[in-house]
């Protein structure tokens, strides 16, 4: 049964991932006009131009480009950068380590800043601390990362002083780049963590664990939470193609140097190799993530139905 | 939280009212006083001068008029496009569903707005590409949730005595389905709005959307960021614009969702 589900869900996988790299393959031929004069100007020489459209390929029938595109990826070759003349791959290799951290420290403060306030707003529901908890996540929500991300620069950085402005030196310079693409985030999952807990709370289970006169500190922390989780975990799982795009936006804010900045420099330089490059590994982390949550899912809880 | 969706809807329409008006006002929001430079707010200027010396206000109001011009095309183009595909999709079943199926799941299968970065990226900066790169990117939501709204309608009696009766296809969509699929979708695309919103100024942060000298929130940001310790107006004045607008877009979204009553809908 559950062997069955994994080929069904892995099937369906790689066949998401087949259509992703079909449409950034694609991407390249959505610049409007001669991909190749865009790159190198209009003041290229023609021998030139025909070098460059002869080394992407783009000269051959578009099925042919597509059959090589994907033929290059099986073998982790990327092409080639346009100006540094280096190989994509590993290119993201050295960017890729500062995006990961980045990510999993937003991912943390997010955990720790959502489970609090959405327990606290389960538990003590239509108080002033619901409200609060509440306002506070809908203010979340609303604020996007190119607004937090200056803000905490001017206060913490400028004004107090106690984190650098940017780039990527140490623990310190960590905490504001996480923090801002950790808000949303956050905001959301305590939304999701205090819908959870309400649910879980009017469970038989509950009140039968606090009939046995179980501390409530026991109940909510053993009993409510751990069911509550299931949901929370799904939302995080589905969360984290936001949490990813948002790093665009947030590393080029703090000048972080991970594949964000690494994309987005790409783009300013019309060094479109790179930008197919980063935008197909992206999206390849996020279905996989996607992928082990649904599994993680199903492991997690036996009630969950497989079909 | 009467007063909140009270106060909501006034912030709202004060900005639709002062982006429509935009051009009839006394605004110039590129003149460059040389006297002004980086300015900070008094009481005759109440948002101070930019690099460049030009009126921050003016510059914040014909931002909030870009701002809300792409929303509105892109949430209209993505509404339309959307729930016609996946009214379509649900109503005819099979093939065409299924294909419906596999383009949607590969949209989503993109995080956020990492395509629309792409897109608006490759296409070349600007505001006309930036509008069709999210309406490529938005479209999707509204197409899933019709979709799925439509196949729980599709056999309720009332569309099958229409199909007896021999009214066309066109016209049992019209009549029959889409009224009752339309509050969610109503829903759908008040969230979607304060999506677009955040998009369009994320893409001019990182300045693919709106290019100079025209004015938007996000470039006006981007353009701050730069002289944030000696005039931190800068930036402050277009954040606390963005999130003025979106916070009161999603607060009505909330009521609206509230009073519709409808179960909250996953997000992806």
């Amino acid at each position: 049964m559950f062997l069955n589900y994994l080929i069904k869900r892995l099937f369906s996988a790689a066949f998401v991932l087949l259509g992703i790299t079909t449409l950034v393959f694609l991407l390249i031929h959505l610049v409007p006009g001669d991909p190749v004069e865009v790159m190198l100007g209009e003041t290229a020489r023609s021998a030139d131009r025909e070098a460059l459209r002869q080394a992407l390929g783009l000269d051959l029938p578009v099925l042919q480009q597509w059959w090589q595109y994907l033929m290059g990826i099986a073998h982790f070759d990327l092409g080639e950068s346009l100006h540094s003349k280096r190989a994509v791959s590993q290119l993201l290799i050295e960017r890729l380590p500062a995006t990961a951290i980045l990510s999993i420290a937003s991912m943390l403060i997010a955990i720790i800043i959502a489970l609090p306030l959405g327990i606290m707003a389960a538990v003590y529901k239509d108080s002033i601390w619901d409200r609060l908890a509440m306002m506070t996540a809908m203010l979340g929500v609303s604020i996007p990362n190119f607004v937090m991300g200056p803000l905490l620069i001017l206060i913490f950085a400028l004004w107090l002083g106690w984190f650098p402005v940017s780039g990527k030196e140490g623990f310190a310079s960590l905490i504001l780049p996480a923090l801002t693409l950790g808000t949303a985030l956050a905001a959301i999952l305590s939304r999701m963590v205090r819908a959870s807990m309400l649910e879980v709370l009017q469970e038989d289970y509950i009140r039968a664990a606090r009939a046995r006169g179980l501390t409530e500190c026991h109940v909510l922390g053993l009993h409510a939470l751990r069911n509550a989780a299931l949901p929370v975990i799904t939302i995080l799982g589905m969360q984290f193609g936001a949490l990813l795009a948002g790093a665009v936006i947030t590393e080029t804010i703090f000048a972080w140097p991970g594949i964000g900045q690494l994309m987005i420099e790409s783009i300013q330089k019309r060094d479109y190799p790179i930008v197919q490059a980063c935008v197909l590994l992206i999206s390849f982390t996020y279905v996989l993530v996607n992928l082990l949550t649904d599994i993680l899912y199903t492991t997690l809880d036996p009630r969950v139905k497989l079909d | 939280m009467k007063a909140c969706y009270n106060i909501s809807m006034f912030i709202l329409l004060a900005w639709l009212v002062l982006a429509v008006f935009a051009p009839v006002l006394p605004l110039h929001p590129d003149q460059i006083f040389l006297d002004k430079i980086l300015l900070s707010p008094d009481w005759q200027q109440w948002l101070g001068y930019d690099d460049l010396g030009r009126s921050i206000s003016a510059r914040l109001i014909m931002g909030a008029r870009t701002s809300l011009t792409v929303a509105i095309i892109v949430v209209a183009i993505s509404f339309f496009l959307g729930t016609f595909l996946g009214l379509m999709g649900a109503w005819l079943g099979g093939f065409w569903d299924k294909c419906l199926i596999i383009i949607v799941d590969l949209f989503i299968a993109f995080p956020g707005i990492l395509l629309a970065i792409a897109l608006a990226g490759l296409l070349g900066p600007g505001l006309i590409n930036a509008v069709i790169a999210l309406s490529i990117v938005s479209w999707v939501g509204f197409a899933r949730l019709a979709r799925v709204q439509t196949l729980t309608i599709k056999n309720r009696d009332h569309v099958n005595a229409a199909q007896a009766l021999g009214t066309p296809n066109f016209l049992i969509a019209i009549k029959h389905i889409l009224p009752l699929i339309m509050a969610p979708l109503i829903i759908e695309a008040t969230f979607a709005f304060a999506g677009v919103v955040i998009a369009e100024a994320g893409l001019s942060f990182l300045g693919l959307g709106v290019q100079p000298p025209d004015a938007s929130w996000g470039s006006m940001i981007r353009d701050g960021t730069r002289y944030m310790l000696i005039a931190p107006h800068m930036v402050l004045a277009p954040g606390f614009a963005i999130l003025s607008l979106v916070l009161c877009i999603n607060l009505l979204g909330d009521t609206l969702r509230d009073k519709m009553d409808i179960r909250e809908q996953p997000t992806a």
